[in-house]
């Protein structure tokens, strides 16, 4: 699902040069829950938007689905991270001042739906993230948990094969947490590839985590 | 679908409403100003243009030694002669100057109540009271009129006569407003009382007015007077709608300029406060980027955008204008461009809507506001989402 | 120029804009040289990033551009209207274009501007829709074509501007386009009625065309319907939009009197010219048939005789004879 070869990255140019990913292969099979673990400043953020193409890479290619997302022009990356990749961060970067329903709009637009089929991807994303009775709540009125579960429905809402989760727990307290894991479950259950960047040890003891992958100065 | 793109739309622009609030008073108020103008401007010059309709197509003066001087009715009679001219009439006006008030004078015109062909003008002007008219009453603009009040001439004036002595005149009425720009200081009385304030002879005139009505033979009836008379001058309308056309031209072109400097003051301001965006907007950039928005979607968003803010701040400052000039008649703008008279000129502007001004006023307007904003926006869309989030 | 030239609303109006345009344009045309001779797409490095974001703020400008200057171009043919009231002589827009020698020259290469801006577009699209920006050179290459179109337009702006003047004047449309007129008569010695039949065959054709998929062959029909449709109106259709039979003149019909409805009209039939056109020449890029532009160029042509033929209709409805 996710083939990553021979990936670097690198900042700034000449003396200030500095490598953050230093040619990283990475094989990740469908339907597979590989946990990414390393300490922070690692590179683990850097490789999922570089998964992801929200950057591009110094050297080597990622592939998703088989499409190599890193070579595309903006339009196709854009349209791949859109209907492929569902995203879940520690600030869970919502827009706190928009109500659950219209944060779940906002991965819907690029694809120009109909409006009868936006409405049944939002409710079929916030049933499966059990938040549908908060559906016209403003995000800034949410509980913490109830933000990571609008999140969530955000990331579903298209449907995408991989969701990357980026310190999804980092935020949440003990409870919120082990809430957070069950759903992951299911999310694996339903199917889909999931990558968990994290320095949380709480990942290590799951049951359903094929994978720990650690990362280490840029190294895999 | 569309439908969600805009009501995303419209839920970005609510939430950066306080930072387009500012963008669109700017602008709004800038088009006010610039339409305000121009609506007076083009109100006068149609207005005029209206006034001159009505005027004979030449009026022919006796000149001796240069200087216009009394026309005798030998004249009249000659110029009845040439072939086209269908209406030939003789005209007494002239200034008077009142001793009383100081730096001010009348337009003293002449009507004769026998003249069946009396000017379009004239007749339309006085339609009401015309006919009631007795050898010793006189009807005034509505700025005489006020002025006369003043100074105690309730219902009558004391005219000083050319040869001596008073004559007393009843103020019978007073004139449409409409007509206030060209005759702001007019007073009308009989013909044959003209000439005694004037001056002027009996059965003589200060100019004789001709109508043509075949546009074609314009040419050679000028002709034919100026090389049978050559003490004669033929004062031409087609001239005169030429001349004033230049000055209106002149008028809303200096304006138009001195506006111009103002926008490019403007789109600068635009291009910085849409350089330094809040860092929320970043972040809200980096978040579309998250969710698979491509830069073309975001731009298109930015666009739409701008073009909404830009759009309403034009309709807003255009109406704006329109209400202010052709409802409440331009308080104060309206002085600069109709000048201050000896008397106070009280205008009507007429509601008249031109599609060709409004549509180059918005481009004049939404161009420059869009290219201020294009390269801000462009950075603004191509920050890298990961660096967003931060 | 004359001062009152140059201090008419419109004239000033256009200068200004024209000026904005053509800056961004030079600024558009730096990113466009860059790309030409640096871009490569297979590239992983920091430069090749920045230029595919560089390329974004370039197509962004030529975008503002194209659609300015369509909105310009009706916009010029009003303000030639407009300076009409000034030039001696001069009734409408038409004698105002002919009161310089190159007045025609411009007004065509303005046109031509916004076709290469329009194929501009079409082709920017194709771009995107691929996954390798194939176009990309060749799109740089169209854009420096257009910029020095933009350069040369902007120089016979101003030079036929200072050509005019207000003192000389100049022919009426009715001396251009009528009885006496130079170019009053029809090419090839074509009588009214062969004219008609011509426009209304060629208008069948078209649909014919599209069925068949021939799109280079379509774009030759609407070359000739250009200068058919054109004949047409000003020889035929015109008088009834104007209700004269003597009235001959491509540009009155864009006054107030008659509802601006020139602009609807000339604005259709270039409009279908231009589809046609467009599809045939990314066909030749791409080698991929053009279907759904052919297909525009057909809906607008057919705006455009619709509406011709309605003046006529109309006007035989009202007082049941012909002109
Ligand atoms: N845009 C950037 N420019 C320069 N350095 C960066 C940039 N982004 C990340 N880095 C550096 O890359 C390293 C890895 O960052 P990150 O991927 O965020 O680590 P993690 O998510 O594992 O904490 C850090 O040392 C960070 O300073
Ligand atoms: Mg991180």
């Amino acid at each position: 699902m996710i083939r990553v070869e021979n990936l670097s990255k690198y900042y700034g140019q000449g003396r200030e040069r500095k490598t953050v990913l230093q040619a990283i292969g990475l094989h990740i099979a469908q339907g597979e829950c590989v946990v990414l673990k390393g300490v922070s400043g690692s590179g683990k953020s850097t490789l999922l938007s570089l998964m992801a193409g929200l950057e591009k890479p110094s050297e080597g290619a990622v592939y998703i689905a088989g499409e190599p997302i890193s070579k595309l022009p903006d339009l196709h990356q854009s349209k791949q991270r859109n209907r492929h990749i569902g995203f879940i961060f520690q600030a869970y970067n919502l827009f706190e001042d928009m109500s659950v329903y219209e944060n779940l709009l906002a991965p819907l637009i690029p694809r120009k739906l109909p409006v009868k089929e936006v409405d049944r991807a939002v409710s079929k994303a916030l049933e499966a993230a059990n938040i549908a009775h908060k559906k016209h709540t403003v995000v800034r009125n949410l509980s913490g948990g109830e933000k990571q579960r609008c999140a969530i429905a955000r990331a579903l809402v298209n449907d995408p094969e991989v969701i990357l989760c980026d310190e999804p727990t980092a935020n949440l307290d003990k409870d919120n947490a082990a809430l957070f894991t069950r759903q992951l479950q299911q999310l694996k259950g339903a199917g889909k590839t999931l990558l968990i960047a994290t320095h949380d040890p709480l990942f290590e003891t799951l049951s359903f985590v094929d994978r720990v992958v650690t990362i280490e100065q840029g190294r895999i | 679908m569309a439908g969600s793109f805009f009501h995303f739309l419209l839920l970005t622009l609510y939430k950066n409403r306080f930072f387009h609030a500012t963008t669109l008073l700017m602008a709004a108020v800038l088009i006010f100003l610039l339409a305000s103008g121009l609506f007076v401007v083009g109100s006068l010059q149609k207005q005029t243009f209206l006034n001159l309709a009505q005027q004979p197509e030449f009026v022919v003066r006796k000149l001796r030694g240069g200087r216009p001087v009394a026309t005798d009715e030998q004249l009249l009679y000659a110029l009845q002669e040439i072939r086209g001219v269908t209406a030939v009439r003789g005209r007494v006006h002239g200034r008077y100057d009142d001793p009383v008030f100081e730096d001010t004078g009348f337009e003293l015109v002449g009507i004769d109540i026998f003249e069946p062909s009396l000017t379009r003008t004239l007749r339309k002007l006085t339609a009401r009271e015309f006919e009631k008219l007795s050898p010793d009453q006189m009807l005034v603009s509505p700025a005489v009129k006020e002025l006369l009040r003043q100074n105690y001439y309730e219902s009558e004036y004391l005219f000083h006569r050319y040869e001596g002595g008073t004559m007393r005149m009843e103020i019978a009425g007073v004139i449409d407003r409409d007509y206030a720009l060209q005759a702001n200081d007019v007073m009308l009385l009989p013909m044959e009382k003209a000439r005694e304030v004037l001056g002027l002879p009996y059965g003589t005139f200060t100019d004789i007015a001709l109508e043509v009505p075949n546009e074609l033979e314009l040419d050679t009836i000028k002709q034919t007077i100026l090389s049978r008379y050559a003490n004669v001058e033929v004062i031409d309308k087609r001239k005169m709608a030429a001349r004033y056309q230049t000055m209106y031209d002149m008028k809303s072109g200096v304006f138009l300029s001195l506006f111009t400097v103002v926008l490019l003051g403007f789109v600068l301001i635009l291009y910085f406060k849409y350089s330094h965006v809040l860092s929320s907007a970043k972040r809200e950039i980096g978040i579309l980027r998250s969710l698979g928005w491509s830069i073309n979607d975001l731009l298109r968003l930015k666009g739409f955008e701008t073009l909404c803010v830009g759009s309403v701040a034009f309709m807003g400052g255009f109406i704006a204008a329109f209400i202010y000039v052709y409802g409440a008649d331009a308080p104060l703008l309206g002085r600069i461009f109709l000048g201050y008279g000896e008397l106070p000129v009280d205008y009507d502007f007429k509601p008249f809507f031109d599609p060709g001004l409004f549509a180059q006023l918005y481009l004049l307007f939404i161009i420059p506001f869009s290219a201020a904003v294009i390269v801000p926006v462009w950075r603004l869309c191509i920050i890298g989402a990961k660096e967003a989030m931060k | 120029m004359e001062l009152r030239i140059l201090m008419d609303t419109g004239v000033l109006i256009y200068l200004i804009l024209q000026t904005i345009l053509l800056l961004f344009g030079t600024y558009a045309l730096l990113g466009a040289l860059q790309i030409l001779r640096r871009w490569n797409f297979q590239a992983t490095s920091p430069r090749q990033y920045s230029l595919e974001k560089r390329s974004y703020l370039v197509m962004l400008v030529i975008v503002f551009l194209t659609f300015a200057k369509i909105a310009l171009f009706p916009f010029f043919a009003y303000t030639l209207d407009h300076l009409a009231t000034m030039i001696p002589g001069a009734m409408c827009a038409a004698g105002v274009v002919e009161g310089v020698w190159f007045g025609e020259a411009l007004l065509v290469l303005k046109l031509g501007l916004l076709f290469s801006g329009g194929v501009w577009l079409l082709l920017n699209r194709l771009d995107l829709q691929a996954t390798d920006y194939p176009f990309m050179r060749i799109k740089s290459v169209l854009f420096v074509v257009i910029y020095l179109l933009l350069l040369l337009e902007s120089g016979m702006d101003v030079a036929y501007l200072q050509g005019l003047s207000t003192k000389t004047p100049v022919q009426c449309c009715s001396v251009i386009y009528g009885v006496s007129g130079e170019q009053n008569a029809l090419p090839l010695g074509l009588g009214t009625a062969t004219l008609l039949l011509l426009f209304y065959l060629l208008f069948a054709l078209q649909p014919l065309l599209l069925l068949q998929r021939q799109g280079y062959l379509l774009a030759l029909a609407n070359g000739v319907f250009l200068f058919v449709g054109y004949y047409a109106v000003v020889h035929f259709f015109g008088t009834y939009i104007y209700e004269l039979p003597t009235h001959k003149c491509p540009f009155c019909m864009l006054q107030r009197e008659y509802y601006y409805v020139g602009y609807l009209l000339w604005g259709s039939l270039f409009l279908g010219v231009f589809f046609a056109a467009a599809a045939a020449f990314l066909q030749a890029t791409v080698k991929k048939p053009m279907v759904k532009l052919q297909r525009y160029s057909v809906w607008a042509n057919a705006l455009f005789t619709l509406l011709c033929s309605y003046f006529v209709v109309s006007y035989w409805l009202k007082n049941g004879v012909l002109l």
